[in-house]
Protein backbone atom coordinates (compact mmCIF):
# COMPACT_ATOMS: atom_id res chain seq x y z
CA UNK A 1 0.00 0.00 0.00
CA UNK A 2 2.74 2.51 0.75
CA UNK A 3 4.51 1.59 -1.70
CA UNK A 4 1.98 2.17 -3.94
CA UNK A 5 1.11 5.33 -2.87
CA UNK A 6 4.54 6.20 -3.05
CA UNK A 7 4.92 4.75 -6.61
CA UNK A 8 1.26 7.29 -7.80
CA UNK A 9 3.27 10.26 -6.11
CA UNK A 10 6.46 9.61 -8.31
CA UNK A 11 3.91 9.52 -10.83
CA UNK A 12 2.85 13.04 -9.76
CA UNK A 13 6.00 14.31 -9.25
CA UNK A 14 7.55 13.86 -12.66
CA UNK A 15 4.54 14.98 -14.41
CA UNK A 16 5.22 18.23 -12.56
CA UNK A 17 8.48 18.55 -12.90
CA UNK A 18 8.29 17.94 -16.43
CA UNK A 19 5.25 20.63 -16.49
CA UNK A 20 7.96 22.85 -15.17
CA UNK A 21 10.31 22.41 -17.09
CA UNK A 22 8.19 23.07 -20.19
CA UNK A 23 7.10 26.67 -18.58
CA UNK A 24 10.67 26.78 -18.13
CA UNK A 25 11.52 26.46 -21.57
CA UNK A 26 8.84 28.71 -22.76
CA UNK A 27 9.79 31.61 -21.08
CA UNK A 28 9.19 34.64 -23.13
CA UNK A 29 6.77 33.56 -25.09
CA UNK A 30 2.73 34.71 -24.51
CA UNK A 31 0.62 31.81 -22.92
CA UNK A 32 -2.83 31.11 -22.10
CA UNK A 33 -3.88 29.57 -18.80
CA UNK A 34 -7.12 28.55 -17.25
CA UNK A 35 -7.40 28.12 -13.28
CA UNK A 36 -10.22 26.51 -11.36
CA UNK A 37 -9.07 29.23 -9.12
CA UNK A 38 -10.71 33.06 -9.05
CA UNK A 39 -9.84 34.99 -11.75
CA UNK A 40 -9.98 31.54 -13.91
CA UNK A 41 -8.42 33.08 -16.62
CA UNK A 42 -4.87 34.70 -17.67
CA UNK A 43 -3.16 35.78 -20.94
CA UNK A 44 0.71 37.32 -20.71
CA UNK A 45 4.21 36.73 -21.14
CA UNK A 46 5.92 34.09 -18.84
CA UNK A 47 8.31 35.85 -16.99
CA UNK A 48 10.41 33.15 -15.44
CA UNK A 49 10.26 29.98 -12.88
CA UNK A 50 9.86 30.18 -9.06
CA UNK A 51 10.13 26.87 -7.71
CA UNK A 52 6.74 25.47 -9.19
CA UNK A 53 5.33 29.10 -10.05
CA UNK A 54 5.06 30.13 -13.00
CA UNK A 55 5.68 34.62 -13.24
CA UNK A 56 3.62 35.56 -15.88
CA UNK A 57 3.52 39.62 -17.19
CA UNK A 58 -0.50 39.72 -16.94
CA UNK A 59 -2.36 41.67 -19.65
CA UNK A 60 -5.42 40.02 -19.66
CA UNK A 61 -7.85 38.53 -17.85
CA UNK A 62 -11.32 38.84 -16.50
CA UNK A 63 -10.74 41.73 -14.85
CA UNK A 64 -9.11 45.21 -15.90
CA UNK A 65 -8.12 45.93 -12.01
CA UNK A 66 -6.68 42.86 -12.19
CA UNK A 67 -4.25 43.31 -15.69
CA UNK A 68 -0.88 45.03 -15.98
CA UNK A 69 1.13 43.10 -13.36
CA UNK A 70 3.01 40.56 -12.50
CA UNK A 71 1.02 37.20 -11.30
CA UNK A 72 2.66 33.89 -9.62
CA UNK A 73 0.58 30.50 -10.50
CA UNK A 74 1.08 27.67 -9.22
CA UNK A 75 2.02 25.25 -11.89
CA UNK A 76 -0.42 22.56 -9.99
CA UNK A 77 -3.31 24.81 -10.56
CA UNK A 78 -3.08 24.99 -14.25
CA UNK A 79 -6.02 22.93 -15.65
CA UNK A 80 -5.39 24.03 -19.17
CA UNK A 81 -2.80 26.18 -21.11
CA UNK A 82 -1.30 27.25 -24.69
CA UNK A 83 1.71 28.47 -25.11
CA UNK A 84 2.30 30.68 -28.27
CA UNK A 85 5.76 29.79 -29.67
CA UNK A 86 6.70 31.62 -33.24
CA UNK A 87 4.27 30.13 -35.96
CA UNK A 88 1.85 28.87 -34.06
CA UNK A 89 -1.74 30.55 -33.73
CA UNK A 90 -1.87 33.63 -32.14
CA UNK A 91 -3.82 34.42 -28.77
CA UNK A 92 -6.66 36.27 -30.02
CA UNK A 93 -7.63 39.43 -28.50
CA UNK A 94 -10.33 38.63 -25.50
CA UNK A 95 -13.57 39.91 -27.60
CA UNK A 96 -13.00 37.54 -30.40
CA UNK A 97 -13.13 34.49 -28.64
CA UNK A 98 -16.83 34.09 -27.91
CA UNK B 1 27.02 8.39 2.62
CA UNK B 2 29.27 11.01 0.43
CA UNK B 3 31.01 11.61 3.58
CA UNK B 4 31.73 8.09 4.65
CA UNK B 5 33.09 7.78 0.88
CA UNK B 6 35.42 9.96 1.50
CA UNK B 7 36.69 8.66 4.72
CA UNK B 8 37.36 5.59 3.37
CA UNK B 9 39.37 7.27 0.90
CA UNK B 10 41.50 9.10 2.79
CA UNK B 11 41.69 5.87 5.24
CA UNK B 12 42.94 4.49 1.83
CA UNK B 13 45.36 7.38 1.65
CA UNK B 14 47.07 6.48 5.33
CA UNK B 15 46.96 2.76 4.30
CA UNK B 16 50.73 2.12 4.27
CA UNK B 17 51.33 4.07 7.49
CA UNK B 18 48.75 2.37 9.75
CA UNK B 19 47.71 -0.67 7.81
CA UNK B 20 46.68 -3.36 10.98
CA UNK B 21 44.30 -1.19 11.82
CA UNK B 22 42.79 0.69 8.87
CA UNK B 23 42.20 -3.00 7.40
CA UNK B 24 40.12 -3.42 10.35
CA UNK B 25 38.17 0.02 9.39
CA UNK B 26 38.30 -0.88 5.63
CA UNK B 27 36.10 -4.19 7.22
CA UNK B 28 34.03 -2.09 8.06
CA UNK B 29 33.46 0.70 5.84
CA UNK B 30 33.14 -2.16 3.14
CA UNK B 31 29.95 -3.66 5.15
CA UNK B 32 28.63 -0.16 5.62
CA UNK B 33 29.12 0.24 1.44
CA UNK B 34 27.32 -2.82 0.51
CA UNK B 35 24.64 -2.22 2.80
CA UNK B 36 24.31 1.41 1.11
CA UNK B 37 24.08 -0.10 -1.85
CA UNK B 38 21.82 -2.37 -1.35
CA UNK B 39 19.11 0.85 -0.26
CA UNK B 40 20.54 2.86 -3.15
CA UNK B 41 19.09 -0.17 -5.35
CA UNK B 42 16.17 -0.75 -3.81
CA UNK B 43 15.39 2.84 -4.63
CA UNK B 44 16.51 2.87 -8.02
CA UNK B 45 14.57 -0.36 -8.42
CA UNK B 46 11.08 2.00 -7.51
CA UNK B 47 12.02 5.08 -9.55
CA UNK B 48 12.54 2.41 -12.17
CA UNK B 49 9.02 0.91 -12.10
CA UNK B 50 7.81 4.27 -11.94
CA UNK B 51 9.69 5.46 -14.79
CA UNK B 52 8.79 2.29 -16.85
CA UNK B 53 5.08 2.82 -16.28
CA UNK B 54 5.24 6.25 -17.05
CA UNK B 55 6.90 5.00 -20.35
CA UNK B 56 3.93 3.02 -20.38
CA UNK B 57 1.15 5.55 -20.30
CA UNK B 58 3.47 7.37 -22.63
CA UNK B 59 3.51 5.07 -25.26
CA UNK B 60 -0.20 4.27 -24.52
CA UNK B 61 -1.12 8.22 -25.23
CA UNK B 62 1.62 8.40 -28.18
CA UNK B 63 -0.45 5.39 -29.97
CA UNK B 64 -3.65 7.53 -29.46
CA UNK B 65 -2.67 10.37 -31.36
CA UNK B 66 -4.81 11.86 -34.18
CA UNK B 67 -7.30 10.06 -32.47
CA UNK B 68 -10.33 12.17 -31.27
CA UNK B 69 -10.64 11.69 -27.55
CA UNK B 70 -12.64 12.89 -24.78
CA UNK B 71 -11.14 13.96 -21.69
CA UNK B 72 -12.44 15.40 -18.04
CA UNK B 73 -9.88 17.12 -15.94
CA UNK B 74 -9.93 17.46 -11.99
CA UNK B 75 -11.95 20.98 -11.70
CA UNK B 76 -15.61 20.59 -11.12
CA UNK B 77 -16.13 23.79 -13.12
CA UNK B 78 -13.92 26.30 -15.08
CA UNK B 79 -14.83 29.63 -16.54
CA UNK B 80 -14.16 30.80 -19.59
CA UNK B 81 -14.47 34.10 -21.03
CA UNK B 82 -17.21 34.45 -18.11
CA UNK B 83 -19.23 31.62 -19.61
CA UNK B 84 -19.89 28.51 -16.99
CA UNK B 85 -17.75 25.14 -18.61
CA UNK B 86 -17.24 22.03 -17.20
CA UNK B 87 -14.24 20.60 -17.57
CA UNK B 88 -14.56 18.50 -20.29
CA UNK B 89 -12.83 18.34 -23.26
CA UNK B 90 -13.25 16.45 -26.98
CA UNK B 91 -11.21 16.29 -30.04
CA UNK B 92 -8.12 14.97 -31.99
CA UNK B 93 -4.27 14.55 -29.50
CA UNK B 94 -1.93 16.21 -31.95
CA UNK B 95 0.89 16.35 -29.39
CA UNK B 96 1.91 14.34 -26.20
CA UNK B 97 5.08 15.06 -24.03
CA UNK B 98 5.96 14.02 -20.95
CA UNK B 99 4.24 16.45 -19.32
CA UNK B 100 0.96 16.97 -21.15
CA UNK B 101 -1.03 16.15 -24.58
CA UNK B 102 -2.36 18.93 -26.91
CA UNK B 103 -5.90 18.62 -28.60
CA UNK B 104 -6.72 20.52 -31.93
CA UNK B 105 -9.13 21.60 -32.63
CA UNK B 106 -10.55 21.58 -29.01
CA UNK B 107 -14.24 21.54 -28.10
CA UNK B 108 -15.52 22.33 -24.66
CA UNK B 109 -18.75 21.88 -23.08
CA UNK B 110 -19.76 25.00 -21.79
CA UNK B 111 -22.98 24.86 -20.52
CA UNK B 112 -25.12 26.75 -22.88
CA UNK B 113 -22.88 26.15 -25.70
CA UNK B 114 -21.89 22.40 -25.38
CA UNK B 115 -19.55 22.23 -28.87
CA UNK B 116 -18.14 25.31 -29.13
CA UNK B 117 -14.82 24.93 -30.26
CA UNK B 118 -11.88 26.62 -28.81
CA UNK B 119 -10.07 28.62 -31.23
CA UNK B 120 -6.09 28.06 -29.97
CA UNK B 121 -5.11 24.40 -29.43
CA UNK B 122 -5.33 23.67 -25.51
CA UNK B 123 -2.82 21.55 -23.93
CA UNK B 124 -3.90 19.70 -20.65
CA UNK B 125 -1.16 18.96 -17.84
CA UNK B 126 -1.65 15.28 -17.26
CA UNK B 127 -1.54 15.24 -14.07
CA UNK B 128 -5.43 16.97 -14.50
CA UNK B 129 -6.46 13.98 -16.42
CA UNK B 130 -9.11 12.31 -14.61
CA UNK B 131 -10.57 10.79 -17.17
CA UNK B 132 -10.09 9.55 -21.10
CA UNK B 133 -11.65 7.66 -23.51
CA UNK B 134 -10.27 7.25 -26.81
CA UNK B 135 -12.15 6.98 -30.55
CA UNK B 136 -15.24 9.95 -28.87
CA UNK B 137 -17.22 11.62 -31.67
CA UNK B 138 -17.10 15.14 -30.52
CA UNK B 139 -20.76 15.84 -32.20
CA UNK B 140 -22.11 13.38 -29.80
CA UNK B 141 -24.59 14.93 -27.68
CA UNK B 142 -24.66 14.03 -23.45
CA UNK B 143 -26.46 15.93 -20.32
CA UNK B 144 -23.72 18.35 -18.45
CA UNK B 145 -24.99 17.88 -15.32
Amino acid sequence: MTLSRSASYSHNVMHDMALVDYFRASIGQRAFILTPSYPFMFIGEIVSLIGDQVELAVETTHFAQLENRNWLIHIDNIEVFYIEFPGDPRIPELNDML
Amino acid sequence: MRNRRNEKEKQEENLPAEENETAVLKNENTKDEEKDEEEIGEIDDEDEDVEEQDNELFEELTHLMGESVLIVTEASQLNLLGQTSRPIFCGPIVEVERSHLTIDPVTIKILNAPFFQFPLPLSIPLEKIARLTPCFDCSERFPLI
